[in-house]
């Protein structure tokens, strides 16, 4: 019985080491692996929108199949940039958010121009310019825009009616009163909040509102001028009248996103591609009162819509990666018309000019017109640089000292600005 | 008087006991209870305990969404297993020397093991960052084994050590005699003997090593993915209504150690008296 | 001849261990000590700096913050973890009718990942859903901002870590309760000593060498606390949870400045070998205690 266990024991030991061997060998080659956000993959996948799954189309095309690797986004660049450092990887292809992408961390990516020569991708240049420069070095271009993310207002029509508000919000102003209106326990024991709040992203929102900003592209300290120290101030009475979660600086994205699906948020700015999830039955216990608006500028100011967070993604191959000749087959894929459509119609913002002149993506698509128009205007939330995630979690401190009350908005963001000063980059 | 005071006792016990384990069992209970709600249910309020709907939908979805779960406690499985394996070769071994000689170099090593113990395993993860990448060895499940051995290596030399102490020398020395090799001698009769010792540390290391996310998080991305790593990141799920599913993997992920852990506390809290103090 | 044979295989034996050891942790911590003096940011030169790293980070409030979290964290969940597991080692020593399902209760939470226990505890801490705030509610008190002010936020990091460890601290308490014989106490009890005074004339006497102990490595586990911490708050809001190793962790792997981060390694080695001195003495005399 003894002899028995050892022996039983030490072929199980064998049997593992086999298994090791094999697992090391089998998931290193078949698939290729795509290191993403959740949202990348639905909609190449068809979670949402339209519905249609493009991966057969991939596989028989290409001949590659993929492992997503999908990443909860405030990880995200932690993770990837982690990754890309390696000298050698598994994943093949990543997805980088512009403002990722500094000067060093650019670098850790391979320079696609041999590939797009030998293997071109269909209508290159019919990819939004302004986004290839913005991933252009030297002439060599280390990624290709996939997804642009439009900022759209989102608000639940059935609460704001509820209170007495008809009409959606025309400038920030109205934005700000009828968060503060809406907010409160509601009969039936529900939390209900007035507008979106999470740190920083939402600050510098707002701040452009008003004409202002946290820096510009040029790498000028803007915190601690009039718009954010006024969008502080509202945020703190906001704060204050509990139209804004205690929890604030520790909700993400997505919880909010939650809040909003469950009719706990009155009005969120949020990407353009959310249309879909928030307006989904399934997902959404609000479907049908969700309308979108362009977010409203202040009243003060001389331009209609806010020039809020506009970002894009982009696809590049890590240097580290193991099989880039299936990397850029993936990437390539994506990036054709017949993609890039599909891809838009799950409730993608696309970054291809052929899909916005498209008849039926522009049909099928409510928010097409209202995402266009911003799409000129936003600009990213931040420029792209070395320092950039200590900047974020400098920025993100004071800002919550200020509203919890622990320092005054002024004094905060003098605080903040001193505090970045040394770390961005020189010119 | 008396009698009533006497009465009264054990009912106090009683109401005691309850609230230890209300303490103790209640947050794994609503888990468990709420992998089996309907998504929505698990975000109403105000918060129900048993469910309206008893549903299995959770399950279903993770395995449909997360096509990675699979994969991930497959890697779990093996990672703990070699971590067991290779923890009780290299401890059990490194515990007859201590147990059976002496000398200067034995004491030095003895020192040196206990004093690198007190190295806490996040500082070796900067400098081990560029190495493991050089080698190639990132993301790999033998770098997750080797480490989770490495932290386990001294206590569980220290248990197998004293087990060992307590088997009289006389047993080998008898078996010498009639002609076995010291080497024989190990083999055939310490082992069969240390039985109880190597499962208790089995138990130990294979919870370590399947419960583990630190070194997971660090070194680890994709093909060596940890069930723990891989719920972490579903935490942070673009849709947000994933809480049901990571409640699904949750279960998934504790049910069979806590049973297992049930069955077998008595090798644990029985490994941990012959050992005496534990770490 | 045979017993140096004995002598050399006794050595071998050893090997593999110290092999282990010296490669994964005493090389790369040498390498570590190195790092510390540099600057070097991934992909990027190594330069040196000296001890430049070492005084920035005492320059920088945030690392005092770390240290002071650290300190405070952790004398207050040892001194917690001693106190409810001495409590469960008491009570469940009295003896109960299926005393084996109550021992297995109480261990239950040493078998979860650090994961699995913070999804559970962040689900119930919830301020608007959390069960946790209901029952508060339905009591009369005002629902608590858990995860979202300093001080209850660095309370509530203590809750859970707590209620993950007391298990380990039960695990060694308890046995040790149980070893004590019961004739010991009847004698007491016979010459008229009542619950408290046989509770502290001979429970905890006898008890002192096993909590000591328990004290001394539950602090220096407690010292590293990353995984419950940084999965539950990140570091808290504020940094009001932000303890060294999340200290280390964001320097390093957020940051990039893998010189600095190094540097913080070097510290918490430090602290912790200055800490770890009496566990130390008191398991190599463990170890040979034969001799």
């Amino acid at each position: 019985m003894l002899k028995k266990t050892i022996n039983f024991s030490v072929i199980c030991f064998i049997l593992i080491l086999v298994f090791v061997f094999a697992a090391q060998l089998s998931f290193a080659q078949e698939k290729i692996n795509v290191m993403a956000a959740r949202a990348h993959k639905d909609v190449v996948v068809g979670s949402g929108g339209a519905g249609i799954n493009l991966m057969p189309d991939l596989i028989k095309q290409e001949g590659i199949d993929v492992e997503w690797q999908t990443l909860p986004w405030e990880k995200m660049q932690e993770i990837i940039y982690r990754e890309a450092s390696l000298k050698q990887s598994n994943i093949s292809v990543m997805y980088i958010l512009d403002s990722w992408a500094s000067p060093q961390m650019i670098k850790l990516f391979s320079p696609l121009n041999e590939y797009i020569e030998k293997n071109p991708i269909e209508n290159f240049d019919l990819i939004a310019k302004g986004m290839r420069e913005s991933m252009t070095i030297n002439g060599k271009i280390y990624a290709i825009p996939v997804r642009a993310n439009a900022s759209l207002m989102f608000y639940n029509e059935k609460i704001l009616k509820d209170h007495g508000f008809e009409k959606a919000p025309q400038n920030f102003e109205e934005v700000i009163s009828i968060a503060k209106a809406v907010s409160g326990r509601q009969e039936d024991g529900k939390m209900v909040y007035g507008i979106r709040f999470e740190v920083p992203t939402e600050l510098i929102n707002w701040a452009r509102a008003w004409g202002g900003d946290t820096i510009t592209s040029d790498f000028e300290i803007k915190l601690n001028e009039k718009p954010m120290i006024k969008t502080l101030q509202l945020a703190r009475e906001l704060y204050e009248a509990g139209a804004i979660p205690r929890d604030f600086m520790n909700l993400t994205a997505d919880e909010y996103l939650t809040l909003m699906l469950n009719g706990q948020l009155a009005m969120t700015i949020r990407s353009a591609n959310y249309y879909y999830t928030l307006t989904d039955p399934e997902k959404s216990n609000v479907a049908e009162d969700i309308k979108f608006i362009p977010t409203p500028a202040s009243k003060t100011v001389d331009f209609d819509v806010a020039p809020v967070q506009t970002n894009f993604w982009a696809m590049a191959i890590p240097k580290a990666s193991k099989d880039k000749e299936n990397a850029w087959k993936f990437i390539k894929y994506l990036s054709s018309d017949k993609a890039a459509l599909t891809m838009a119609l799950n409730g993608n913002g696309p970054t291809k000019l052929t899909v916005l002149e498209d008849e039926q993506y522009m049909k099928e698509t409510p928010y097409a017109v209202e995402a266009k128009k911003v799409l000129n205007v936003g600009r990213p939330l931040w420029p792209a640089f070395a320092e950039l995630p200590k900047v974020m979690d400098i920025f993100k401190e004071e800002v919550v000292m200020s509203i919890v009350g622990k320092k005054t908005p002024q004094e905060a963001m003098d605080d903040a600005a001193e505090r970045i000063k040394p770390l961005l980059p020189k010119n | 008087m008396g009698l009533t005071k006497y009465n009264l006792k054990p009912l106090i016990l009683w109401i005691l006991l309850l609230l230890v384990v209300i303490w103790s069992t209640f947050p794994v209970c609503y888990a468990v209870i709420s992998s089996f709600k309907m998504p929505k249910d698990i975000y109403r309020y105000p918060p129900t305990f048993i469910p309206r709907i008893f549903t299995f939908k959770n399950f279903v979805d993770l395995f449909n969404n997360w096509t990675v779960f699979p994969q991930a406690m497959f890697n779990s499985l093996v990672i703990s297993l070699g971590s067991i394996v290779l923890t009780v070769i290299i401890s059990m071994f490194a515990a007859f020397s201590f147990s059976r000689f002496s000398s200067r170099f034995l004491k030095g090593s003895a020192f040196f093991i206990i004093a690198i113990r007190m190295f806490p395993p996040i500082i070796i993860s900067i400098p081990l960052y560029p190495i493991l990448s050089r080698l190639n060895l990132a993301d790999s499940h033998l770098v997750l084994i080797v480490l989770y051995t490495v932290f386990q290596v001294t206590v569980m030399t220290w248990i197998f050590k004293v087990f060992f102490d307590n088997i009289p020398k006389e047993i080998e020395e008898a078996a010498v005699i009639d002609g076995c090799s010291p080497f024989e001698s190990f083999y055939k009769i310490i082992i069969p003997l240390a039985r109880p010792s190597i499962v208790t540390v089995s138990l130990l290391v294979g919870i370590y090593a399947w419960n583990e996310y630190m070194f997971a998080f660090l070194f680890v991305s994709t093909n060596a993915k940890t069930t723990p790593l891989l719920i972490s990141e579903m935490m942070g799920s673009l849709t947000g209504i994933a809480w049901g599913q990571v409640f699904a993997a949750n279960f998934i992920q504790m049910v069979p150690v806590l049973i297992f852990v049930l069955l077998v506390q008595r090798f644990l809290v029985k490994g941990v008296m012959t050992g005496a103090f534990k770490g | 001849m045979n017993s140096i044979k004995r002598k050399s295989l006794g050595h071998y034996l050893v090997i593999p261990l110290l092999l282990l050891l010296i490669v994964v942790i005493l090389i790369p911590e040498i390498w570590s000590f190195a790092l510390s003096l540099t600057r070097y940011v991934p992909g990027g030169n190594i330069e040196y700096r000296g001890l430049l790293n070492y005084k920035n980070i005492f320059l920088d409030y945030s690392f005092w913050n770390a240290v002071k979290n650290n300190i405070i964290f952790v004398i207050v969940v040892v001194s917690l973890q001693l106190l409810l597991a001495l409590g469960f080692a008491l009570l469940l020593a009295t003896g109960f009718k299926g005393q084996k399902i109550w021992v297995s209760c109480v261990i239950l939470p040493y078998a979860l990942s650090p994961v699995v226990t913070v999804t559970i505890w962040k689900y119930m801490l919830n301020y608007d859903i959390g069960i946790i705030n209901f029952i508060l509610d339905k009591i009369g008190f005002e629902p608590i901002p858990w995860l979202s002010n300093s001080l209850w936020a660095f309370i509530a990091v203590i809750i859970v870590y707590t209620w993950k460890q007391v298990p380990f601290t039960f695990i060694i308490v308890y046995p040790a309760r149980l070893s004590i014989s019961k004739e010991l106490y009847e004698a007491a009890a016979i010459d008229g000593a009542n619950e408290w005074q046989r509770f502290r004339f001979i429970t905890l006497p006898i008890l002192k060498p096993t909590i000591l102990v328990a004290m001394t490595f539950r602090l220096i586990l407690a010292f590293r606390a990353f995984a419950e911490i940084w999965l539950l708050t990140g570091g808290g809001p504020l940094k009001s949870t932000e303890v060294l190793a999340i200290y280390m962790y964001k320097e390093g792997f957020r940051y990039w400045h893998w010189g600095i981060s190094a540097a913080v390694g070097v510290l918490i080695l430090l602290l912790t070998m200055m800490m770890s001195y009496p566990q130390m003495r008191i398991m190599y005399r463990q170890m040979f205690q034969n001799e």
